[in-house]
């Protein structure tokens, strides 16, 4: 009787270590696998083209202020954003910059005056604010500028006098 | 009524011997290796524009993706990753991807701590603490007290290229595989 049971429990340590065996196998815990993901949003870059830079004709003595009208004046500058077609864009400029004489301290302060428009056309354009959220590039993602504004020379020392003009387009 | 008692004997053995061997084995099984992203599993480039060239993810950005390992504490680990060559928007528009990776084994999720990849695959000891200090089984295992274990940390971050490509959503899946060495 001894003899049988030895027996009877040796074949079922072996039927329960193996089962057990198989199972670990099945799972193979000595080894996992995981998988991340990478992603990364394009979009299209705007991009700002000047077509042409504002020009003023030779001030005169008596000349108290010099208006270029962005509406209507041949010597606004010109500039086109270049982007997605139909897409929402912000616009934003300081309205008012300073020129610095080119050999010397006096400076001037120049207060812009910007058009803009969809079309190709400065005649049906709008006055633009500081901060223009409701702006759309056309079907072929233009949108266009004209740059004017007035200046005070009333006081200005004669020479030459240079300054910049920025303005920042984004996509909404 | 030794007879009886045989019977008895043999009727009720065998059941006890098999849940004894059962519990024996998971005793002496080594702990899983469990593999785990706890950051939000995706490694974001954000918002690029075309041509805008070389696009890093540094190892300290918070955009790095972390992956813990779980396993025996005193045993080598391989690591295995398999990225993709690029992110993908179609056929024709790809962002060549270079991977980065660093892992640390001293037992605590901090990549001041990380060593970096030299290559795809790298093996170390899930447990190497260098800095001295208890280790994390010294209260006893996480496994419901079996065997102790610690836990290593992946870093995962790289850098693409972005060209003269369409706008779109680019994608990829990066492949890790850990088992032990």
């Amino acid at each position: 009787m001894k003899k049988t049971i030895t027996a009877l429990l040796l074949v079922l340590a072996v039927i329960g270590f193996t089962t057990v065996t198989a199972t670990a196998q099945d799972q193979d815990p000595a080894s996992s696998r995981i998988s991340i993901s990478a992603s990364a949003e394009v979009v299209e870059s705007i991009e700002m083209e000047t077509i042409r830079d504002m020009s003023f004709s030779p001030v005169q003595p008596s000349q108290q202020l010099i208006s270029i009208n962005p509406l209507s004046d041949t010597n606004t500058g010109k500039m086109i954003a270049l982007g997605n077609a139909d897409s929402q864009i912000r616009v934003s400029f300081v309205r008012e910059r300073t020129l610095r004489h080119t050999s010397g301290n006096g400076t001037l302060t120049f207060t812009y005056e910007i058009a803009g428009n969809d079309e190709d056309d400065q005649s049906s354009a709008e006055i633009l604010q500081t901060d223009n959220r409701d702006l759309t590039l056309n079907g072929n993602g233009e949108y266009f500028f004209w740059i004017g504004g007035q200046i005070n020379v009333e006081n200005a020392k004669p020479g030459n006098y240079n300054g910049n003009f920025t303005i920042e387009v984004e996509y909404i | 009524m030794k007879k009886i008692f045989a019977i008895i004997t043999l009727l009720f053995l065998p059941i006890t011997v098999l849940q004894a061997q059962t519990l024996a084995f998971n005793i002496e099984a080594p702990p899983e290796l469990t593999v785990t992203v706890i950051s939000d599993g995706v490694l974001d480039f954000g918002n690029l524009f075309q041509n805008q060239g070389n696009v890093q993810i540094l190892l300290e950005d918070p955009q790095t993706e972390i992956i813990s390992i779980e396993g025996e504490h005193n045993k080598d680990i391989r690591v295995t990753i398999s990225p993709p060559t690029a992110l993908q928007l179609d056929a024709n528009n790809s962002l060549p991807y270079t991977l980065g990776a660093a892992y640390t084994n001293e037992g605590e999720d901090n990549k001041n701590q990380a060593t970096q990849f030299s290559g795809n695959t790298v093996a170390f000891p899930i447990y190497d603490d260098e800095g001295g200090g208890p280790p994390p089984w010294a209260q006893g295992g996480k496994k419901g007290g079996g065997t102790p274990t610690a836990e290593a940390y992946l870093y995962i971050y790289g850098n693409i290229t972005v060209g003269q490509v369409r706008a779109g959503t680019y994608t990829g899946t990066i492949n890790i595989y850990v088992e032990y060495d």
